[in-house]
């Protein structure tokens, strides 16, 4: 008895441009997508230095490249700290004003920002000289 | 002459562990990844370890370490910025405005554009900045 066995071979449908546009779609979104965390630091407008009140005095902090100017006395990081830490203690909810001095950088800003954020200070903005 | 055929049939690679692994890095890029609008010129944000996430805002407003200003992708003066976010803001009156600056551009600058922005009647602004990572 002879079995006849339908041959085996099915015609494999051809893969290479499927990885053709697979890969190309992979390059794509390789290249245009981004990673990146975006944090947001809601601003509140630029004060006025001049309305003042007795109560609740703002805080004149001065930023310069190497440090910090309060009161005329310069600060290191360190020492801007434990001074804003000590204000803090005392008036929590103390107004905060950083002034940029000539061509601060806009990172050297926000380090600063950072820290008095970390310290707990709340009501921090920004003014121009 | 009798020449002797090499055997043709080549033993077919197996791409399907390939496709697979391809497959798997494509829904992963597309996924995780997020699709941006790329910037009219080269901003580095600048990197900060508080603030909140960033919200989705109605405009984006980028400013250049050299000072150029550029709002919704087109590019702009000082002189035109309260023209050009007066037009969206008649859609949009309670507008949050992203601000993209370059980490790089002088503090004062952006101060200045802030204080145009709040003339402008802009009330809302969110300066981006990216998660610094330790």
């Amino acid at each position: 008895m002879r079995l006849h066995r339908p041959s085996r071979t099915r015609q494999l449908v051809s893969l290479t441009p499927l990885i053709d546009v697979v890969f190309i779609l992979l390059v794509f979104f390789m290249l245009a997508s981004s990673f990146n965390d975006w944090r947001g630091l809601s601003l509140s407008s630029p004060a006025q230095v001049t309305s003042r009140s007795a109560a609740n005095p703002a805080l004149l902090v001065r930023v310069t490249q190497e440090g910090i100017i309060i009161e005329d006395r310069t600060l290191d990081a360190a020492g801007f700290e434990t001074e804003l830490q000590k204000i803090l203690q005392t008036t929590p909810d103390r107004r905060v004003i950083l002034r940029p001095e000539d061509q601060v950088a806009l990172q050297r800003i926000v380090e600063v920002m950072d820290q008095a954020a970390a310290l707990g200070a709340t009501n921090v903005s920004l003014s121009r000289p | 002459m009798e020449f002797r055929k090499t055997e043709e049939r080549e033993q077919p690679e197996n791409v399907l562990p390939l496709i697979n692994v391809v497959f798997l890095l494509l829904i992963f890029f597309m996924i995780a990844g997020v699709l941006e609008k790329a910037d009219l010129f080269d901003v580095e944000p600048p990197v900060m370890a508080s603030g909140t996430e960033a919200e989705a805002g109605e405009g984006l407003l980028l400013i250049a370490a050299d000072g150029r200003l550029a709002f919704e992708g087109n590019e702009i003066t000082a002189d035109s910025l309260d023209k050009a976010v007066a037009a969206f803001r008649a859609r949009e009156p309670d507008m949050l405005l992203r601000l993209k600056a370059d980490g790089a551009a002088p503090a004062e600058h952006v101060i200045e554009v802030m204080e145009m922005l709040k003339e402008a009647g802009v009330e809302r602004v969110m300066l981006l900045a990216l998660e610094r990572r330790s």
